[in-house]
């Protein structure tokens, strides 16, 4: 396992060196997984016209520091993404996931830094690189249709591909109305449709499935994965990080806390269950023997052994028992556990 | 560069389509100049002269309202609901899109011109020359052009402060003393010597005839332009 120590400041060197050293994700092999800062890759590439499968990120985030109104936003960030991986960006409100997604698309320009898509701006590259950003932007008086047709038009699409798009997310009767007047979810559907409409090789998505029900989510996730493709995303429903990602980020404080796999990040709970009792239910016998964490009205329990636990309590205490999660393995990595 | 061009063309196609949909737009830009025209013409229009001054008057209130609130305001706007970002992340550039926006602005201001020269011919019996629909359409683009910087710029200008507010505190004033409804030559020394200085009065003077007002549209044009940009790009960083 290689998981960062939760860091408490800006660490520029240290992070940038361990990051690029731990960002191999699970399977691959870690003898070929070069960087950027290999050229000699690139170049053999070139002289041979291999741009597809290249072992050169396809996104890379070196040292960018990024301040707004003396709030430092992104504090000293490196990042790595290998061709046809999936990585989670995960991290509280104001962690700076989205000012990153902003700088990855040229959107800010860092302080100090640079962020490539392989190997180059993203203006260079935009063919190729699908995007949906927290919110769906909308023309208002425009019909659906309308607004489909223009992107189909910028990316030389035929409109065949986004209806289909809507087909498969069941929302085909969305095509004649105004936008001005679709609900959030549907807002966020049609911003999915946009994103994979000239079916891009790369995916850069912002929350990509807030605000949707689970079937929704279930078939924006189909849509996403129906071929192989890269994928960067940002998400506060972090059940999807664990089923989707190969690679997990925790961002805090605008700089990565860890990053591995999931299954690496939850054994940094340091147990495999967690049991909840609500305070006014907890023995004091228990509290005297076990440490536990408040939690939302809650002791929380963290125990390989939910026996140990439970064994205090008797019958008409409630409780509950469930695996640990990544918020529990951000919890204990941030140092608030 | 044809996909640009396409982009542009659907734009211009869209960008009309939204205006004559959203009833605020289509009043403001179509029906208020002619209906101005009408009740002022109805009220002081017997003697000829007047229709011939109120004509360029109305016109030039019309162009100055429609560039300045519909472009400054909906870039911002635009660049605040993530739209501008929507339209950065599509591969033809950014400006094939507003090229639509801005020929669609020309477009409406354009039929808005047509409209009033018909309803002052056969309503009022005015004369229209074709020197003056030349010169009315000759302003739609200077007009529109400087008055379209002046709202870029107020627009950006301040964070906290709604472009509309900042717009209809310069629009309203300029509107009383800029000689469209009546002849700047009544209003006090002072009040002229300010007048002669806004860019309203610019426009309107250039739709009577006055042509030399034409290269201080320009002027306008040019110095806006230049802030705009600056203003611009600063928002931008700051974001």
């Amino acid at each position: 396992m290689s998981i960062s120590a939760p860091t408490t400041g800006p660490k520029p060197d240290s992070t940038a060196a361990s990051t690029r050293d731990r960002i191999s994700s699970p399977g691959a092999d870690s003898g070929m997984n070069r960087t950027a800062s290999q050229p000699v890759d690139a170049e053999v590439n070139a002289m041979f016209d291999l741009p597809s499968g290249s072992p050169s990120p396809v996104i890379a985030i070196d040292e960018v520091h990024l301040q707004q109104n003396e709030t430092t936003i992104l504090d000293g960030v490196s990042l790595e993404l290998t061709d046809e991986k999936c990585l989670a960006l995960l991290g509280p409100n104001g962690a700076g996931k989205s000012s990153l997604i902003d700088v990855i698309l040229g959107y800010i320009t860092p302080d100090a830094g640079t962020a490539h898509i392989w190997g180059q701006p993203f203006d260079t590259v935009k063919e190729r690189v699908g995007t949906q950003l927290e919110s769906t932007p909308m023309f208002h008086y425009a019909r659906v249709q309308e607004m489909l047709n223009y992107a189909c038009v910028a990316h030389d699409t035929p409109y065949n591909r986004a209806r289909r798009l809507l087909q498969r997310l069941g929302i085909e009767d969305l095509e004649e109305r105004l936008v001005r007047v679709l609900s959030q979810g549907q807002r966020k559907q049609i911003g999915i449709v946009l994103a994979l409409l000239d079916d891009p090789d790369l995916l850069i998505l912002d929350e990509p499935t807030s605000g949707l029900d689970p079937f929704v989510r279930k078939q924006v996730w189909e849509l996403i994965r129906e071929r192989p493709r890269t994928v960067f995303f940002t998400t506060h429903i972090w059940s999807e990080a664990e089923r989707f990602a190969d690679t997990v980020t925790f961002l805090a404080g605008g700089h990565v806390l860890a990053q591995d796999t999931a299954g690496a990040l939850l054994d940094a709970c340091a147990a495999e269950q967690k049991v909840d009792v609500p305070t006014d239910h907890v023995p004091d016998a228990l509290r005297k023997e076990k440490t536990a964490v408040r939690h939302n009205g809650s002791l929380r329990f963290y125990t390989d052994d939910p026996d140990s636990v439970l064994n205090h309590l008797s019958t008409s205490h409630r409780y509950s028992v469930s695996p640990v999660t990544l918020e529990d393995a951000f919890l204990h990595l941030s140092g608030q556990v | 560069m044809i996909r640009d061009v396409r982009l542009a063309l659907l734009s211009l196609v869209y960008e009309t389509r939204y205006t004559l949909r959203n009833r605020e737009a289509f009043f403001f830009t179509l029906v208020f100049p002619v209906f101005l025209f009408v009740l002022f013409g109805a009220i002081w229009g017997r003697s000829g002269s007047y229709l011939q001054l109120l004509l360029p008057g109305v016109i030039g209130i019309s162009i100055a309202s429609d560039a300045l609130f519909s472009v400054g305001p909906v870039i911002r706007r635009y660049a605040e609901n993530g739209v501008l970002k929507f339209l950065r992340s599509l591969p033809p550039r950014t400006l094939a899109h507003f090229g639509g926006t801005v020929a669609n602005r020309v477009l409406l201001m354009s039929v808005s011109v047509v409209l009033l020269c018909g309803v002052a011919a056969f309503g009022f019996n005015t004369a229209i020359t074709k020197t003056m629909v030349v010169t009315y359409l000759l302003g739609v683009g200077l007009g529109g052009w400087s008055f379209s910087a002046i709202g870029l710029t107020a627009a950006f200008a301040s964070e906290s402060v709604s472009p509309r507010g900042i717009l209809n505190l310069l629009y309203l004033p300029m509107l009383f003393v800029s000689g469209a409804f009546y002849p700047i030559s009544i209003l006090p020394d002072s009040l002229q010597t300010i007048a002669y200085l806004l860019p309203l009065t610019h426009l309107v003077e250039f739709l009577k005839g006055q042509n030399m007002y034409g290269y201080l549209l320009v002027g306008w044009g040019l110095l806006f332009t230049a802030a705009a940009y600056i203003v611009f790009c600063y928002r931008q960083e700051e974001r």
